[in-house]
């Protein structure tokens, strides 16, 4: 069984392979490719919000006592990367070419350095504090609908 | 893991980390006009004392600086905690590193007993600060990662530099009182020069790069055995210096086996900027190519013969090594950082504001028009043209003028897109405050 870090971790990662077909795409021209790429992209992207905001941040706050804290930081940059996300959305709609590209260098740098908190820090700490870190990975994955690796 | 002190919004004023950035161009700016109006004796040996005074304005003035000011905002991201009052450390740190290094770079060509006891307090007390300050952060038990711990024997590297570097200065000043006189012995010069190239900017860009590389490139990870053991092995290394000195056969020993150990560092980075799978054009990764590539030749030069050296560069193998390093190498790797740093430091500043006032979003500036695209690129040209007149400088030391001119074209324009940066970063903040 995976753990916390390591399955969230994957699971940035997997965000970050459907972000870059689709801004490849739009560097291609390929429009069509584009909208399919980032539809997974923003798919995979809510899911993963969700799987935080409403299973492993208040584990994680219940666990603590931390409620306005890292999490409330992480849970307003959600709110700020889906703004970016409907900025690309509609730039991608308008075929928008240097739109699109600003955006999503913005969107990038902004979700890698809030990638880069969670993963050094606060899924860590949620493995060490929750009290049922196993059950806790269960939801998520449940939530995320995808197979952890062994 | 200690969460008690943790905040992911702990960012420092961005008056910290833009006053070092802004400092280090101007000190380039200042040593390209040494350099045009010093000749071309300057370039005879690297012991020139307008050359050693040209060197730490480089290490200390540029490097270092930009170095000491990216640690402030780095260590909030990535450890969660940043510096303890952090305005009057910055504040009274980078002061006196100002006048440190003018005073220091003063005393190699004017010598003078209070000029050197300016520049032995000012650095003594304003490193011994700073190093007090960021330690007290990286002792903390927040982060396990390869990142800290390389930060870490990066500071531990740094305070070894500061120590033989007062020592240096003490002994010329305090010879009266003190018996300093063992630290004559020019293999201490050396660990000196190699502890501060490899230990402190060698071993924080090898820490920093195992995070912001994957990160912000999106490439796959550094190997694990490199992330974990290249810190350690090029401290142990560096660490061996003192029982064999660099100067006898046993040092020179370890002095190739810790290149071709950074060589390895190299080649991962390039291997990594090949796998790299976003299409869009990065001037930075172009920065880091130059960085890498030049440091596979500086090794290959390492073992050439000195008839090469006599032949081609008047015999100045460790000017022409050192040179490299520092200048295509380290300068590259830093205004690689710089190219990504400023515009994110602006961005991440501004968007931090945001997260209270959600309706203030509308006015951040996308990433691209903080920095554009086409800025980046002349600062590369300009930067591939410099260091040809480096080069040619070092073959034909008449040419100096050539090398002053492009540094001074380089580094002013590097200077004028901090301060666009910056000058973006008040409209903004405007707006963003105007519209709560």
């Amino acid at each position: 069984m995976t753990s916390i870090p390591e399955f969230m971790t994957a699971k940035h990662r997997e965000c970050d392979e459907f972000f870059i077909a689709a801004e490849n795409a739009v560097a291609d021209n390929n429009w069509s490719l584009a909208k399919q790429a980032f539809s997974q992209f923003s798919q995979e992207l809510e899911l993963h919000f969700q799987a935080e905001e409403t299973i492993l941040f208040p584990e994680f706050e219940q666990a603590t006592g931390i409620t306005q804290g890292p999490t409330q930081v992480m849970r307003g940059e959600h709110q700020q990367m889906r703004a970016l996300v409907a900025d690309l959305l509609q730039a991608l709609s308008a075929d928008d070419k240097d739109g699109y590209i600003g955006a999503s260098e913005t969107l990038m740098v902004l979700m890698q350095q809030h990638n880069m908190k969670e993963e050094m820090m606060l899924y860590p700490m949620t493995q060490q504090r929750v009290p049922a870190p196993e059950a806790l990975l269960a939801s998520v994955v449940e939530h995320c609908q995808s197979p952890v690796s062994d | 893991m200690n969460i008690a002190n943790l905040s992911f919004s702990a960012l420092p004023p961005i008056s910290v980390p833009f006053r070092y950035f802004i400092s280090a161009a101007i000190f380039l700016i200042f040593t390209a006009v040494i350099i045009l109006f010093s000749g071309e004796e300057v370039w005879l040996n690297r012991w020139q004392p307008t050359l050693l005074a040209i060197t730490h304005l480089f290490t200390l003035g540029f490097i270092s600086m930009v170095m000491m000011g990216a640690i402030y905002q780095f260590l909030p991201v990535i450890g969660g905690v940043g510096v303890a009052n952090v305005r009057m450390v910055a504040t009274v740190s980078h002061s006196l590193h100002v006048i440190g290094t003018l005073a220091l770079s003063w005393s190699f060509t004017v010598p003078s007993t209070i000029i050197h006891v300016i520049a032995l307090l000012s650095l003594g007390v304003g490193f011994t600060l700073y190093i007090y300050a960021v330690t007290n952060v990286l002792i903390k038990k927040l982060s396990q990662g390869h990142t800290i711990i390389g930060m870490r024997l990066a500071m531990l590297s740094l305070v070894a530099v500061v120590i033989l570097g007062i020592l240096f200065l003490g002994q010329k000043t305090l010879i009266p009182y003190i018996d300093l006189g063992f630290i004559n012995d020019k293999n201490f010069t050396d660990i000196h020069a190699l502890l501060g190239g490899f230990g402190w900017a060698g071993v924080l860009v090898l820490a920093v790069s195992l995070q912001i590389v994957p990160m912000f490139h999106v490439t796959p990870s550094f190997p694990k055995l490199l992330a974990k053991y290249m810190s350690w092995a090029l401290l142990l290394l560096l660490l061996l210096l003192f029982v064999f000195t660099p100067i006898s056969a046993g040092g020179q020993v370890v002095i190739a086996v810790i290149l071709a150990m950074y060589s390895i560092f190299n080649l991962s980075f390039l291997k990594l900027f090949k796998q790299r799978k976003r299409k869009v054009a990065d001037t930075s990764i172009q920065f880091w190519q130059l960085a890498g590539g030049s440091f596979i030749a500086l090794t290959c030069l390492y073992f050439f013969s000195d008839t090469f050296f006599i032949k081609v560069f008047d015999g100045n193998k460790g000017l022409v090594l050192s040179a490299i390093f520092i200048y295509f190498y380290l300068v590259s790797i830093i205004e690689a950082m710089l190219l990504k740093i400023t515009p994110f430091l602006t961005y991440t500043h501004l968007q931090n504001l945001c997260l209270s006032n959600f309706s203030a979003m509308a006015h951040l500036p996308h990433m691209h028009d903080l920095l554009l695209k086409k800025h980046g690129r002349l600062l590369l040209y300009l930067h591939v043209f410099s260091c040809c007149t480096l080069i040619v400088t070092l073959t034909s030391s008449q040419l100096y003028w050539l090398f002053a001119l492009a540094m001074l074209a380089e580094f002013s324009w590097l200077l004028f897109l901090i301060l666009r940066g910056l000058f973006l970063y008040m409209q903004s903040l405007e707006k963003i405050t105007g519209a709560k």
